[in-house]
Order: structure tokens, then sequence, then C-alpha cells
């Protein structure tokens, strides 16, 4: 597995013209706009685009006919994946906190804007945690074309949910809003990281059960 | 045995692979066939990447889809169109062969890349036909492997570089333990080389004969039609219509040379083997 990962480390940084070019992009956006969680947002789905687009190089050119005659098991290959790509995620998005934070004490740091920064990029990192964990089983069954298409009607289909959700606990007897302004940022972690745990658990089952089927 | 396909099928929609092959210690096993015919499945086949409908393969003494990492390290692989990214040079593909294999040496990698020619830090998509196909064989010698599995590897190499692979191909097999399963769409390669040939058409082995008896016992006979009416079929094995009459392939040449003086009888090879075989009648 560490072969596979050295790989994807490579295949990563021959692309450093472009994430030199983002992370100017970012600086100056920090620096001229005062927005934070746009940097933050934006390197850390970058990161998760970075890591579930691994699977679009791997299968470039019919390259995964011989990658997948090299000495590991597909099992080897998902989980070095995921692995892959939660670290694209943690990398891009600590390198976007740096950048929002120096941009930021160019105007002032404060105590409340630290709390409200590190709660934003708990939020966002989530996000991007759970994109990722919703592209990779995509991208492997699908491959990188049909996972573009894939991804945007997963993603609707979220937007639906969520808004169909929120319109509907508005016709509830009971309102949400008053309990939920009562739940204290441990407890929202706590269910925040069980909704990943069981996003990624999901995945990686998923993404699995693909590779062992799949033919090359 | 180092391969073993017992009765191994598969289904697609253009043609029904059935296949026994195998490849013992200390042989080289030649694959010929058109375009098509099933050689490239029977490869993947061999090397997990599809899954047979049908029959056992056993590779290195396991079942293929059981083989561990260890022994997977002991296969070389030579594929015709699929190889590492293109953005990668050596010096990086030799960082992930490293982690991966415990036999291979980036130092001698880099050392025998140097001595091919091939520059280390130059992306492969820069190379040409012929550095492709020797950087792929490299690649597949660097962690000296017991089983090597090459699809088409003298493909694009000119006279003098497909000579230089083949005698690399011969230094590997100075380990007894060793053997190599081959294809090529070049005859003479695989005739210097193999000790047995396998003939694979639409899907089906229509020959397996050993390389020396092809060459040595099989011949082809030219003859008109009215030749062809009083020849001896019984030892033919299959005939082509031509323009002069009919092309007959016989793996028993000297008979008809002694009971036929008359007639044109020549030695066959590889390439006229497979064109009868795949486009005449069998007998």
């Amino acid at each position: 597995m560490k072969g596979l990962l050295v790989k994807d480390y490579l295949m990563l940084s021959a692309q450093k013209r472009f994430m030199l070019l983002a992370l100017i992009m970012m600086i100056v956006i920090s620096v001229s706009a005062n927005n934070g969680s746009f940097v933050i947002g934006y390197c850390a789905f970058m990161g998760s685009l970075m890591g579930t687009n691994s699977i679009s190089y791997d299968d470039y050119n019919h390259g995964y006919s011989f990658l997948m005659t090299l000495p590991f098991t597909r099992k080897e290959y998902v989980l070095e994946k995921f692995i892959f790509c939660l670290s694209c995620v943690v990398l891009f998005s600590v390198v976007g906190a740096l950048i929002a934070l120096v941009g930021q004490m160019m105007r002032g740091l404060n105590e409340t804007y630290l709390m409200s920064f590190g709660l934003t990029y708990l939020i966002l990192i989530w996000i991007a945690f759970l994109i990722a964990a919703i592209m990779l089983p995509v991208q492997l069954h699908f491959g990188s074309e049909r996972a573009r298409i894939a991804f945007a009607i997963v993603m609707l289909s979220l937007f639906v949910l969520v808004i169909g959700g929120i319109k509907l606990t508005e016709g509830l007897p009971i309102q949400l809003d008053p309990i939920f302004s009562q739940l204290s940022l441990p407890l929202m972690v706590g269910v925040g990281i069980g909704i990943l745990g069981v996003a990624f658990a999901l995945s990686y089952s998923i993404s699995l059960a693909i590779m062992q089927r799949k033919e090359f | 045995m180092l391969v073993k396909l017992d009765h191994v099928k598969k289904h697609y929609a253009t043609f029904d692979l059935d296949c026994t092959m195998e490849l013992a210690e200390g042989c080289i096993t030649g694959v010929i066939g058109r375009n098509g015919a099933g050689k490239t499945t029977t490869f993947k086949l061999i090397l997990d990447l599809i899954h047979p409908d049908a029959g056992e393969i056993t590779i290195l003494d396991e079942p293929v889809s059981k083989l561990n990492t260890k022994k997977r390290e002991q296969i070389g692989v030579v594929l015709s169109d699929s190889g590492f990214s293109e953005s990668l040079h050596l010096e990086a593909i030799a960082r992930i062969l490293k982690p991966m294999y415990h036999t291979f040496d980036p130092a001698d990698f880099k050392k025998q890349a140097q001595a091919a020619g091939l520059p280390l830090r130059q992306p492969l998509s820069q190379f040409s036909n012929g550095m492709k196909a020797k950087a792929k064989l490299l690649m597949a010698l660097s962690h000296h492997p017991r089983l090597l599995i090459l699809d088409e590897p003298t493909a694009g190499l000119d006279v003098v570089a497909r000579d230089e692979v083949l005698d690399m191909l011969r230094a590997f097999m100075e380990n007894e333990q060793a053997g190599i399963l081959i294809s090529s769409h070049i005859s003479s390669d695989l005739e210097g080389l193999c000790d047995d040939i396998y003939l694979i058409d639409q899907g089906k082995v229509k020959l397996h004969e050993s390389n020396e008896t092809i060459l040595s016992e099989y011949g082809l006979i030219k003859v008109n039609a009215s030749q062809y009416e009083k020849l001896d079929k019984d030892y033919l094995l299959a005939v082509e219509k031509e323009g002069y009459g009919y092309a007959c392939l016989t793996n028993q040449r000297a008979y008809y040379q002694e009971n036929y003086p008359g007639i044109v009888v020549e030695k066959a090879n590889l390439d006229r083997v497979l064109t009868i075989m795949s486009r005449g009648e069998s007998k």
C-alpha cells in the first residue's frame, strides 16, 4: 500500500503549477476580500477533488490493467484511496486555514473571530470529508467522465432532500429551532463525527464491493 | 507448474473463450493468434484482471483469486497497451516500486535503465515506442520475478532492440525455476525463443505443439485441385483454398515428402501455421 501512496503523492506533485496558481489566488482573496470561509472551503473541496481524482489518473490510458497486476490486493487499493483522499482534504484545508488566518491577522485577530473561524473550519472540512465519502465509490463505479454527472445528481438529490426536510419541519406542530439552539457544541461535534463515521463505513463497504467485482 | 488453466471459460457477446493451458518451470511458452482471438483475454484471466465464468486458474501453485502479495511479487508483467502513468519518469517509478517489491533495487534499476539508453528524469510520454517497450520490460524484470507474463513485449522495437530484449529474456531463463508466457505478432521472435506454442483462434486453443516439432515436422503442402484429390488427408491439420489450388498444413512433413515426390512440400513457419489454422478448414 505504501507504493500506492507514493504513486498518488507523486502524481499530485506533478500538478504543482495548478496548485501554485490556486494558492496565489487564495492568498489574494484572503488578503483583499476578507473571505476566510471561502478560502478554507475552496481549499478543503479542492483537497477532496484532488483525492478522488487520483482514481481518474489510475484509469487514464488503460492504466488500471497494469496497475492491478502490481503486488497489492484490491482491498489495499481501496483503503489507500481513502487514506490518500482524507490526507488531501486535511492537507489542503490546513493550508487554506493558514492562508485565511494570515489574511485576517493583517486586519486584526480577536477571540470571537478565532472561535467562529474554528467552527467554520470544522463545518467545511466535515462537508469536504462527506463529499469524498460520496465521490469515492461513485468514481470507482462510473469512472471519471460519468462520475462528474453522477456527482451532480447526488449533490442535487442531497440539496432537494435538505430543502424538503426543512420545509417539512416548518409544518411540524413542534418547532425544532429552539431544540437545536439548546444543543451543545460537543454534542454537535459528536453527532457530526458519528454521521461521518457511518458515511465512511458505508462508502468503504460499497467501494470494496465495487472493486472486488470490477474487471479491467 | 507456474501457470495452469483448466477448461477456463469466459463469455463475451462476440466470442466465447474456452482455454486449457500450462506453463512449466524452466519453459518459455508462446501464444499466437489473430487480433481478437483471445490472447489478451487469456492473459487477463491469468493476471486476475477479469473473472472466469468457469474453470480453474492456478498461478505459482495457488488459485489465482487467492494469490497473496508475496506471491504476486514473483510475477513480472508487460502489457502492450497499459503501464504506469506517462507523466511519471523512471526515477519516480523506482520510488513507487521500491516499497512494493522486497527484491527491487532502485540503484540497479537505474543502472540498467541508463545502460539501455533510457533517461531517468524524462516523463514516459516523451519516450519513443521502442523506449517505452524497453522501460516496461526493465520494470517487469527489475524485481527478479519467477514468472513473466509478456503481452507483445517487442512491439515497436527495431531489429537490434528486439534482439537485446530477447537476450534479456534468455538471461532471465538462466533461473531454472523461472518461466515466461509471451505473446507476439513477430513470429520470428517466438521461433527463436519459445519451447512450445499455443495457437488461439476464436477463443479456442487450436494447436499446442513444441516449437522444435513445428519447425522440424510441420510442413506446408501446395497442391492443385487434381493433386489434392489424390492426397492422403489423414495427416492434414488444416486446408486453405488458394488461387493455385490448396495450401495444406501437416504435422507429418517427411511422410508427404517421401510418398508424394512430385508435390511441393515446404517447411512451415509460425506465420503460415497461424494463417492456415485461422483461415483454413480444420481436418
